[in-house]
């Protein structure tokens, strides 16, 4: 039983049950602190589980998020070595064009 | 306004990675029905947030700060009883202070383990597992990783995993 909030990946990977939940990566139960929201997920996804009768169920959630989205900050402080490269090629690649 | 419909690209866009994603067939997706009611049942949890025991070797990312198109296909086992402060939260691609702060956000042990309290699951299992999820070439994740933990699994007699990706 998966939850996710990426659902077009989720249904290309055979998965047999998932609950899609819009929340942001890194909290995809909910916020800190909040228990009883954390809750209503987890309990959304235990009811998927007993009442699925079949492979690829799949159930949007109908939560939103509590935050719009300018500010919901899930990315880290540090971009992850991947996205520095890119930055950095990026970076690059523009002093080049500048410089001819 | 409640959602519809989740947004796959709502928080970051994902259309590249969807798009050169090769679908597997619906009809091959794996099926187990429930064994028995969930009352009943032995659960135990997975997260993707790179989670390891203070002191068990970390996830390597000295390699994936070396080549970034590289992510550790490994995982950890974790005891139930690790608390929240006696683990690490280690995933280098989001921002892993909320689950510091609060493990529930995506690794809801607490809940679970009220849930144990309430006879809602049979049991939390003994062994929980987490990877990083992170895994451009995902060969290793399938072929080891997987059945490793699978293994693991099926040792704990456990019914049922709830995956939790962060």
């Amino acid at each position: 039983m998966s939850l996710s909030n990426v659902p077009e990946m989720t249904e290309k990977v055979a998965v047999s049950r998932a609950a899609f939940i819009q929340y942001p990566f890194g909290r995809q139960l909910g916020d800190v602190g909040d228990r009883e929201g954390q809750r209503k997920i987890c309990d959304a996804m235990a009811d998927l589980l007993e009442t699925s009768t079949g492979p690829n169920t799949f159930v949007h959630l109908p939560y939103e998020w509590h935050e719009p989205l300018e500010k919901t900050k899930w990315r880290p402080d540090i971009p992850a070595p991947g996205g520095l490269r890119r930055m950095q090629e990026e970076a690059e690649e523009k002093k080049k064009a500048a410089s001819k | 306004m409640p959602v519809a419909k989740v947004d796959s690209n709502y928080y970051h866009d994902q259309s590249e990675r969807l798009a050169q994603q090769r679908p597997n067939d619906p009809a091959e997706t794996p099926w187990t029905p429930m064994p028995k009611p969930l009352s009943e049942c032995k659960v135990t949890l997975v997260s993707t947030a790179g989670i390891f025991v203070k002191g068990d070797e970390p996830f390597d990312y000295g390699r994936e700060w070396a080549e970034p198109s590289w992510g550790d296909p490994s995982h950890r086992e974790i005891p139930r009883t690790a608390g929240q402060d006696d683990v690490v939260y280690s995933h280098l691609h989001i921002d892993t202070s909320f689950l510091t702060r609060d493990r529930n956000v995506a690794w809801p042990v607490d809940i679970f383990n009220d849930y144990e309290k309430e006879g809602k699951i049979g049991a939390l299992a003994n062994t929980l597992y987490s990877i990083m999820g992170y895994i451009p070439n995902f060969s290793p994740l399938i072929k080891r990783t997987a059945p490793l933990m699978v293994e693991s699994m099926k040792a704990q007699c456990v019914d049922v995993a709830f995956i939790v990706p962060v």
